[in-house]
């Protein structure tokens, strides 16, 4: 049997030109696996980086301000996108880990923990270079489920009974004296003594901020502002807001 | 005349020569053809004719992925790679239950799945093949897979975890419980170990 199946073999190899598949096949398959590998180290950098800034900046400290359920709030502010997407990343890093060359040698909880410690690095990175905040703007523009979590943030920096309001700046003559238009249209007149502006709040016209303080005067739209926050994201008019605003009108008048 | 320049030559080296010269792969068949016949018979219900089959499949598919060889793996546990992955896709279409096991061999395994305390009282003792064999085939693939290649096939760990592409711990792990399953089942054929 022996020689009978190595000649059959042989034969066959002959009869039907069967040669080795070359070596760049396989080198280019094992690139693959690992730039596939390295893409999802950094996808998770990208999520970890984008979840840090939306929890620095969901501005936890106003909740008691406002008369909001705590599970809507926390469900609203949570960035569950990036915590799915998070969650998907790893697995197919493990995945694509595992499927490298001698991969499956490395216990799979080390392949995870090893690839969101890496996330993590990338993701702090991105976070303190600015990366993850342009990466939130961009995408609040074009994804769905941001619109949702922007038109609650919309809803709850529209109390300025509360102290909040939120708007476009359209007239700056300086840091303590300045105007916003808010998602409805309206024109707040924002002044204050030493109002502090947060970090990466702009005081330029068109500049997006949200504004904490005391409604001076909410006939004449006055408000007296004691800290200046940047917006992050679309604001847009609100349609329901806007229509429960037009019946408040319609019944004052009454 | 390829046979007698492949003597004294390891694996890897005969590797080398046959992506110079094809006709040395008849040295690596010469080599695995027996030890892999074997293999595929204990793993699938294949006949002589299918296990010359699937030999060839192997070796060709084999052939082919040469140059995927890695050189810091044993070339023995990249071609029983192969063999297992091929041998097991053919016998998942059919699942018919081979012969796993000779006597001896029964003997053997039994002796290792015991425990310490019952290998000294049963050493005398005769197990029929089909017993074992039996108990074998109600075992989860996964531990009746790592009982064969570490008993039957007498490969070491690195091995193992080189033919089934998983970790040496889990290896070791999968090891273990297989032991615990094979008694476990064995009480309830009430099979005397």
């Amino acid at each position: 049997m022996e020689e009978k199946i190595s000649g059959k073999i042989l034969e066959k190899i002959k009869r039907e030109k069967i040669i080795p598949d070359p070596k760049w096949k396989f080198l280019a398959k094992d690139y693959l696996v690992w730039i596939a590998f390295m893409v999802s180290i950094f996808v998770g950098g990208i999520a970890i980086g984008s979840m840090a800034f939306v929890l620095t900046n969901s501005d936890w400290d106003i909740y008691p301000r406002i008369g909001e359920d705590f599970s809507q709030y926390l469900v609203m502010s949570l960035p569950f996108f990036w915590i799915i997407a998070l969650i998907g990343v790893s697995f197919l890093s493990f995945y694509n880990y595992s499927h490298t060359k001698k991969g499956y040698r490395t216990n799979p909880y080390i392949i995870v923990v090893s690839s969101i410690a890496l996330s993590l690095a990338l993701g702090l990175l991105f976070y303190q270079i600015g990366l993850s905040e342009k990466v939130e703007r961009n995408l609040s523009r074009s994804i769905p489920y941001y619109q949702r979590s922007a038109d609650y943030r919309i809803k709850i920096w529209n109390q300025p009974e509360q102290g909040l309001v939120a708007g476009r700046i359209v007239q700056i003559r300086n840091k303590d004296d300045f105007k916003i238009e808010c998602f409805d249209g309206n024109i707040w007149m924002i002044k204050g003594e030493n109002i502090l502006w947060r970090p990466r709040a702009v005081s330029e016209e068109g500049a997006q901020v949200k504004v904490l303080g005391e409604a001076e005067d909410v006939r004449r739209y006055i408000f007296h502002a004691k800290e200046v926050r940047p917006w992050i994201g679309e604001m847009r008019k609100n349609p329901i807001i806007n229509e429960r605003m037009d019946r408040d009108e319609f019944r004052e008048e009454r | 005349m390829f046979i007698q320049k492949c003597e004294g030559k390891t694996d890897e080296e005969l590797v080398r020569m046959v992506l110079e010269d094809h006709n040395f792969y008849a040295c690596l068949v010469a080599r695995y053809e027996d030890k892999l016949a074997r293999y595929i018979r204990r793993i699938s219900a294949s006949s002589k004719e299918d296990v010359e089959d699937l030999l060839q499949e192997i070796f060709i598919a084999a052939y082919r992925n040469l140059n995927d060889f890695d050189q810091g793996l044993k070339f023995s546990s990249w071609i029983y790679r192969i063999a297992h992955n091929k041998t097991i896709s053919s016998w998942r279409k059919t699942k018919s239950r081979p012969q796993l096991v000779h006597s001896e061999e029964a003997q053997e395994l039994v002796k290792i799945v015991s425990s310490d305390e019952d290998m000294a009282k049963d050493l005398e003792k005769k197990f029929d093949a089909k017993q074992v064999e039996k108990i074998l085939w109600k075992m989860n693939e996964k531990y009746r897979e790592v009982l064969v290649l570490k008993f039957l096939e007498d490969k070491d760990y690195q091995e193992i975890s080189d033919i089934l592409k998983k970790p040496m711990g889990t290896v070791g792990t999968l090891i273990r419980r297989a032991k615990n399953h094979f008694r476990g089942i064995a009480k309830k054929e009430k099979v005397d170990l």
